[in-house]
């Protein structure tokens, strides 16, 4: 089909150009991006580029002939293609379909109201008229179908639309000028004729930074994938109700950098508080449990999950039978379960069977939060910093060392009361750590 | 005529079973323990099982949707026949057909049919085979009086004496059509009339009483294959309305009591006892069986399971190709 | 390749089998000596005799329903029905003794009968004799529908048709039958499957779906949108029960543009099953214009031959119902 030249509009007033000389004359073979022709604006003078491949079948316009914007002015095909009759403006309005359309053209319309005769100029706002086929190619290439020009019989967008979109709303030169110096005009609202961007654009846009420079787009790591679904059902299907405390842990800091110093040990701030957890669930069995359908599956061992970040993603592994294990050997075990972690050595096997977890971001210097369960656990206890607050001791100003602890819990599982004493029996043994050592 | 003791009894017997499995239906259906709908012939049992009483095993019949007597008089296993009524999956159709769609190919019956007409071209067909390959049989077509007035009956009276095809047209007339009497539907009081129309030969017998169907049948058959198709029509009465929706407004009580009279098992029970071929307890003996034969099928058809409907498709299509199908008891697959 | 008629494919697939198999018989009105009304079984007669080339009395339900019975008792019965409009006389034997015979009774049985009728209007036979029928008889599970465009076609779905294990409407196209193709010697016998539609031209511009008389059609319409620089793709069905939907599937999704093309009228037309089939599959996710569907008009066949003609779709329509696609 024989594609048309226009006059472009190349501002929002102009209503008239001069075409001045043509670079070209019908027969001439031209490629996408050829200059056909020097037009002149009551601004400047341009040169007008060829957006097809093909032959010149016609041109229109007689050199300093003044035409309206979007009229044509010449005709590029295939030799001996048939040229569409009349110059007329374009987009011209086509007859009213329903009057003389050959039958099938036009399925029959229950309705009485006869068809737009241009529909494309009545786009209804909101939904946007687009094909199956373009509303997928659109999805799958991240284009928005806002703001592009349909080009369907009934003001739909199709899939030409799309590559227009993409192929033809800059010119070559402006695109490839753009790809030379990494900038992104897709987005840019072009000075030609349906926001076509032009060379100029580029430029006048790169003066005033304007141009939006490319973002990455990277697919979800496989444990982010996972992470996710299984945080989207876990916000989903649980009821969980957030309770924070603070603890003071002045004397656990103490007993940490004795013991570390003069046992040579690596005991860390994380490892009191899972050693805290233990023994708190051994005191409130009713919480080292999981749901599973409508029953509640209480186990004899502490299995205690330990959230680990690892640069790809959130790993949890599972600290098995924690209650037999003393607070070194909690400690070596929870560090060698991150370093597999961090290293992606852990197996699934190695991330299932939990109750309980643990997640600490007091290392950010975070108060407080909200911990998300990791389903079918029953709770999972945050650990947040350890801040410096001022308190009284007799009638003596002292400091005392403070942890925030954010405990989530299964409201299905656990009412507040079992909950709060769990917090409470945490923070009791991380107040007097010497509890930990037996 | 003098039949074989065995030959009165299983006429005894046929016509008993055949009232007892009608009976227990429709006492299961007012107990509400079956889905649809169900056409009876009591009053009717002569003619069913008087016909194929003296049918070869290889004849065939086409029978109507009041055809228990005609299904039970060729033959067919009762157990699948109320297994099919309660729509179970070891009934004859897995509970797909019903009560008006019963077929046993396997003792030569095309099958009871829901319209009314529509399996008197199929019976043609099949003497056309029978016909044609030379076997030494008949089909029988049995329909009522209501299906005399459809076209297919003439069209295929017509087309089966053109061809001379071995086949038995049998018109149980029960005098109504659902509830319009033959006197309203038709200006002839004798309907084997309409034979003549055909160039064959018209009978009309009386369909209550189980001998005369019987020798009349056996007497048609032999010249059936020898000359072609022959029309016969049983005079009887439907003691039940049409289905069991039918309030029977169109008739007296009086008018079904005089015909529950001329009742075909009564009638035959008497005639056996007077001319001395069973004792009282030999007919109670019979009795009995087809009760317990009626119970033992009840029993069958509720322990059944029901088909699931993962095998609705099974049976929409036949599949392959049958290129090399050798047809078994006259029937292809 | 040797060319013959439509017609003769026909009988050629019912003549080399009924030489093999002497289960085949025909029956219909004036099938015999007459040599049936299109002079599809021309000489038949004279070689099959009387036994299996059988004239009928003018009773097309008692044909069809003797045809069902013998073919449940081990006839392969090829009823001609003079014009499928009669089928309408045959309906309750074809439907209720036929399509649903293996259904009802449980799978006890089945009927390997073809019923071989004309349709299609453009021979100025009017209303009762024009009728395209293939809807009413595809939605009746249990019978099968074909309807063939060519003669090679004809032949090697009849040949299918007649050892199908059952009832197989075969739907010819009245204005087909002297229309010639190449088919090979009988010496070189060939089947066509049921149930597999053929692509008559390869295209990817947009897809024709069609069968029967609008194939040849749809065929010329392509041939002139090619010189117009637009590749037409054009896919026979040919058999509407069992739809080859992945074959329609197939073609939607190559092309993303359809029309389905047939002669019968456009309301409830089978050309609706057709654009179901697409609109209701992942290739609708292909689609980049509305699915056209070019049927009759609604109206029965007129007798003038304007009339008759303008009321079915014609090879101008069929190209400008391409180009509102593109």
């Amino acid at each position: 089909m024989a594609n048309s030249i226009i006059m472009p509009k190349t501002g929002m007033a102009m209503t008239e150009g001069t075409l001045l000389e043509w670079k070209i004359k019908p027969g001439d073979p031209v490629r996408k991006g050829d200059v056909v022709a020097e037009i002149e604006t009551d601004k400047s003078t341009m040169e007008l580029e060829s957006d097809y491949d093909g032959v010149i079948l016609a041109v229109l316009a007689r050199p300093g002939e003044i035409v309206p914007v979007t009229q044509v002015i010449a005709w590029i095909g295939t030799p001996g293609e048939k040229i569409p009759d009349s110059p007329g403006p374009a987009p011209a309005a086509p007859p009213n379909p329903a009057a003389h359309q050959p039958r099938g053209a036009v399925e029959p319309q229950d309705s009485p109201e006869p068809a737009p005769p241009n529909p494309a100029a009545q786009v209804p706002a909101g939904r946007i008229k687009a094909t199956p086929l373009a509303r997928r190619l659109a999805e799958e290439r991240g284009i928005s179908l806002t703001g592009l020009s349909p080009s369907g019989a009934s003001g739909e967008i199709r899939a030409a639309d799309l590559d227009r979109s993409s192929g033809g709303k800059a010119t070559p030169l402006a695109r490839r000028m753009a790809e030379d110096r990494g900038l992104s005009w897709e987005e840019l609202r072009g000075s030609g004729h349906g926001g076509k961007v032009f060379s100029a654009d580029l430029d006048q846009a790169v003066l005033l930074g304007g141009v939006p420079r490319p973002g990455k787009r990277l697919a979800l790591s496989n444990i982010k994938r996972t992470t996710g679904r299984r945080m989207l059902e876990s916000c989903q299907t649980i009821p969980m109700v957030t309770e924070n405390a603070k603890a003071d842990v002045t004397r656990m800091l103490l007993l940490r950098s004795e013991l570390n110093e003069k046992a040579g040990l690596k005991i860390t701030i994380n490892d009191f508080v899972l050693a805290a957890v233990v023994k708190a669930l051994l005191l409130n069995p009713g919480m080292n449990c999981y749901l599973d359908g409508r029953d509640l599956v209480y186990l004899e061992d502490i299995n205690l999950g330990l959230a680990v970040a690892t640069g790809r993603g959130l790993v949890v592994p599972v600290l098995r039978q924690a209650q037999n294990l003393s607070l070194v050997r909690l400690s070596q075990a929870a560090a060698a379960a991150a370093l597999l972690g961090r290293e992606g050595r852990l197996k699934p096997e190695d991330m299932e069977g939990g109750t309980f977890s643990v997640s600490n971001v007091g290392i950010f210097g975070i108060t407080s939060f909200t911990p998300i369960i990791n389903p079918p656990e029953a709770g999972i206890l945050g650990v947040c910093a350890v801040e410096d607050v001022l308190a009284l001791a007799g009638e003596k100003v002292i400091v005392k060392k403070v942890m925030g602890l954010s405990l989530t819990f299964d409201h299905r599982i656990a009412d507040g009361a079992e909950a709060s004493a769990l917090l409470k029996s945490i923070k009791d043994h991380l107040e007097s750590p010497v509890l930990l050592l037996v | 005529m003098k039949l074989s003791q065995d030959k009165y009894g299983e006429l005894y017997l046929k016509m008993v079973q055949t009232r007892t499995f009608e009976e227990t239906a429709a006492r299961l259906f007012v107990e509400g323990k079956v889905h649809g709908t169900a056409h009876f012939c009591i009053g009717e049992e002569a003619t069913g099982v008087g016909v194929c009483a003296a049918l070869e095993k290889e004849d065939m019949i086409a029978q109507t949707h009041r055809g228990h007597n005609q299904a039970i008089g060729k033959g067919m296993d009762i157990k699948r026949m109320m297994a099919e009524f309660l729509g179970k999956e070891t009934g004859y159709c897995k509970g797909k057909g019903g009560c008006m769609h019963i077929a046993d190919f396997s003792v030569g019956s095309l099958g009871a049919n829901g319209v009314v007409a529509g399996g008197i071209p199929v019976a043609a067909g099949a003497a056309l085979s029978q016909q044609y390959f030379g076997r030494n049989n008949i089909t029988v077509s049995f329909f009522g009086d209501g299906a005399t007035n459809e076209g297919a009956f003439h069209e295929t009276l017509n087309l089966a004496s053109v061809w001379k095809l071995p086949v038995l047209f049998v018109c149980t007339n029960n005098l109504y059509g659902m509830s319009t009497h033959i006197n309203k539907s038709m200006n002839i009081a004798d309907i084997s009339l309409r034979a003549s129309s055909y160039g064959i030969k018209g009978l009309s017998v009386d369909g209550n009483d189980v001998l005369a169907v019987y020798e009349e049948t056996l007497a048609a058959r032999e010249e059936v294959l020898k000359h072609g198709p022959l029309f016969m029509v049983l005079n009887t009465y439907r003691w039940m309305g049409h289905s069991k929706s039918d309030s029977q407004v169109y008739r007296t009580k009086e008018e079904v009591a005089a015909w529950k009279e001329k009742c075909p098992i009564k009638r035959y029970r008497e005639f056996l006892l007077k001319e001395k071929i069973f004792t009282p307890e030999q007919l109670e003996g019979y009795d009995r069986q087809a009760a317990a034969d009626i119970q033992e099928a009840v029993d069958f058809a509720n322990a059944s399971p029901e088909l699931s409907i993962e095998r609705i498709f099974d049976d929409v299509y036949a599949q392959g190709d049958i290129r090399e199908q050798k047809p078994k008891n006259g029937f292809v697959l | 390749m040797r060319e013959i008629t439509y017609a003769e494919a026909i009988k050629e697939a019912m003549c080399e089998e009924m030489r093999k198999d002497e289960r085949i018989i025909l029956l219909g009105e004036d099938v015999g000596v007459y040599g049936g009304a299109f002079g599809v079984s021309r000489g038949m007669f004279e070689e099959f005799g009387g036994r299996r080339v059988r004239d009928t009395p003018i009773s097309e339900l008692a044909i069809t329903g003797c045809a069902v019975g013998a073919a449940m008792t081990g006839l392969l019965p090829i009823v001609e029905i003079m014009f499928s409009d009669f089928i309408t006389l045959a309906m309750e034997q074809l439907i209720n003794q036929g399509a649903k015979n293996r259904f009802q009774f449980g799978g006890q049985g089945c009927v390997p009968m073809v019923l071989r009728a004309p349709g299609g209007s453009g021979t100025g036979a009017a209303e009762q004799h024009s009728q395209s029928l293939e809807a009413w008889v595809s939605n009746a599970p249990g019978l099968k529908v074909v309807i063939p465009s060519t003669p090679y076609d004809a032949k090697g779905l009849l040949k299918s048709a007649i050892y199908d294990p059952n009832p197989v409407v075969f739907l010819e196209q009245k204005l087909l039958y002297r229309t010639k193709g190449p088919v090979p010697e009988p010496s070189e016998d060939y089947l066509i499957p049921l149930g597999k539609a053929d692509v008559k031209r390869e295209g990817k511009d947009a897809s024709l779906i069609t069968y029967g008389r609008m194939v040849p059609r749809c065929l010329k319409a392509a041939e002139v949108l090619a010189g117009q620089g637009i590749d037409v793709e054009v896919l026979d069905i040919r058999t509407l029960v069992p739809l080859d939907r992945e074959a329609v599937i197939q073609s939607a999704k190559k092309t993303g543009r359809v029309a389905v093309v047939y002669e019968a009228c456009q309301t409830g037309g089978f050309g609706a099953e057709i654009v179901g089939v697409i609109a209701s599959s992942e290739a609708f996710f292909y689609l980049d214009a509305p699915i056209k569907r070019l049927g009759g008009l609604d109206v029965p066949i007129p007798y003038n031959p304007h009339l008759e003609a303008q009321v079915v779709p014609s090879e101008e329509e069929i190209i400008a119902c391409v180009k509102s696609l593109l």
